[in-house]
């Protein structure tokens, strides 16, 4: 098994390669400008990979919280790519309940809590100087 | 589908507008701007002999794009809005010319007049140049809003646009739309689900029905040193709810990072909502505000969920528009704290 440099390291590589070696170089505004997303990607795909083994657990444990009884398997025991089909499968049954008008404004409001908190988890690497504090205007 | 080169539309403009100001007409340099996503845009120098827009003038030329975004107008109903909105006093480019087929065969296209400044949002609110425009925006802003919502459905004589029919409240039509939009979204989103669901549960009642320039965000403004100079991209034009525009201008992602001015980046939401209150006579609506700010975040999420579907489907190959789509879990987070933090 290649792994190493692993992936977040690959990524981390070359995004440093385009902001440090190839975008002083580029005298174009557009492609400059284009050149910045595409290293900002890589870091933000370096900063999920990193992440998504913690990441998903917390998640799917969260869900398996919000909607007991639905057999889905241990979160910590799963491999990343079978909990990411649990956690789809939760969230779809979640969606079949909202449309069906079958939860109450004290589960809405856990569900848009859980929601929430999933959201600041993935913009710690889509968009890390966000501020996700309550007091914003 | 190739363009029309700048030589054969530069014949084209100088024949038509021959014919349409009785005398000859030289056109000087053309330049393709970056249009949207729904228009293309040129920017045209022109010389003109006769009629009342005799002399050299800079225009910029909007014709129809191939492509239409839902829900939006074509120059001929944007053309319309214009002319009424400026008739009503509101700063808005002068437009001339309406014709189909100048630039594309059954493609409407008008000129408006060329007004020099600053529109990139994220200048508009931090150039140190434009400090002192600052200052005004807010005023300058209200006070454009409130013109535009001086048009009723009734009083714009004729204007044919969405919304204009009775029964159907604003919210309703709003709530359709982004229902539809989520509908076709690739893979369903938990959080915009819950924020659809929060709409239904929380619409508004009894709404008024008012012109809405349903774009009017920092970036779609021309700004000079002293203030506002222009209101520009009607497309998204429409009859509906007046604070729609309130809420759209205060949208966290048009504050371009000047999170505590709500105000599209420029001012406080009380400083912007009094002087609204105090150009237009009409309250604004704190509730009303709130719930159309839930409904602009998710609408601006999921449409930039498709701007990224625009490259996944191999019709654009713009690298920025992936990169907004991974930015729409940004305002899915924003709709979801609104709602919990329960006050506009």
């Amino acid at each position: 098994m290649i792994d190493r440099p692993d992936p977040p390291a690959l990524l981390d590589a070359v995004a440093r390669f385009l902001l440090e070696d190839l975008q002083p170089q580029v005298a174009d505004r557009r492609l400059a400008f284009r050149l910045l997303i595409a290293a900002n990607l890589a870091t933000t795909l370096a900063a999920e990979l990193r992440t998504e083994e913690e990441r998903t657990a917390r998640e799917l444990r969260r869900w398996q919280e919000l909607l007991p009884g639905i057999e889905t398997g241990d979160a910590a025991r799963m491999p990343v790519p079978e909990r990411a089909r649990a956690i789809r499968a939760l969230e779809a049954e979640m969606a079949a309940r909202l449309r069906a008008g079958r939860l109450g404004p004290d589960e809405l409001r856990r569900m848009r809590a859980h929601v929430r908190q999933s959201l600041v988890e993935s913009l710690g690497f889509v968009n890390p100087r966000f501020d996700t504090s309550e007091e914003i205007e | 589908m190739a363009f029309v080169t700048p030589r054969e539309l530069q014949e084209r403009i100088e024949r038509e507008l021959s014919v349409r100001t009785g005398g000859p007409v030289e056109v000087g340099a053309i330049e393709r701007l970056a249009g949207g996503a729904c228009q293309e845009l040129y920017q045209v120098d022109l010389e003109v002999a006769n009629g009342e827009a005799a002399g050299r003038r800079r225009m910029v030329l909007r014709s129809d794009a191939v492509r239409r975004l839902p829900g939006s107008l074509d120059r001929r109903e944007e053309f319309a809005v214009m002319g009424q909105a400026r008739a009503a006093a509101v700063p808005t480019p002068e437009v001339r010319w309406l014709g189909c087929g100048l630039v594309r065969e059954g493609a409407w296209a008008y000129f408006m007049d060329f007004v020099e400044g600053e529109s990139i949002g994220r200048r508009v609110v931090k150039r140190p140049e434009l400090a002192g425009a600052r200052l005004r925006l807010a005023a300058d802003l209200a006070s454009a809003l409130s013109r535009i919502h001086s048009l009723s459905p009734s009083g714009a004589s004729g204007l044919a646009l969405p919304g204009a029919e009775a029964g159907k409240a604003p919210a309703e039509v709003a709530l359709e739309f982004l229902s539809s939009m989520l509908g076709r979204l690739p893979t369903p989103r938990p959080a915009l689900e819950l924020v659809l669901r929060w709409l239904l549960d929380e619409a508004p009642s009894r709404e008024e029905r008012t012109l809405v320039h349903g774009d009017f965000r920092t970036g779609n403004f021309m700004v000079g040193p002293d203030g506002l100079l222009a209101v520009l991209d009607w497309e998204f034009a429409h009859f509906g709810n007046p604070m729609e525009d309130i809420a759209w201008l205060c949208v966290r992602d048009w504050r371009f990072g000047e999170l505590d001015k709500p105000a599209g980046g420029l001012a406080s939401r009380d400083e912007f909502y009094r002087a609204y209150e105090r150009a237009s006579g009409r309250p604004v609506r704190r509730d009303e505000v709130r719930w159309w700010e839930v409904l602009g975040n998710a609408r601006w999420a999921a449409g930039s969920i498709f701007q990224g579907e625009r490259y996944l489907s191999g019709e654009e190959s713009d690298l920025e528009l992936v990169a907004i789509a991974r930015r729409a879990v940004e305002m899915e987070f924003e709709a979801l704290r609104l709602i919990e933090k329960g006050r506009p």
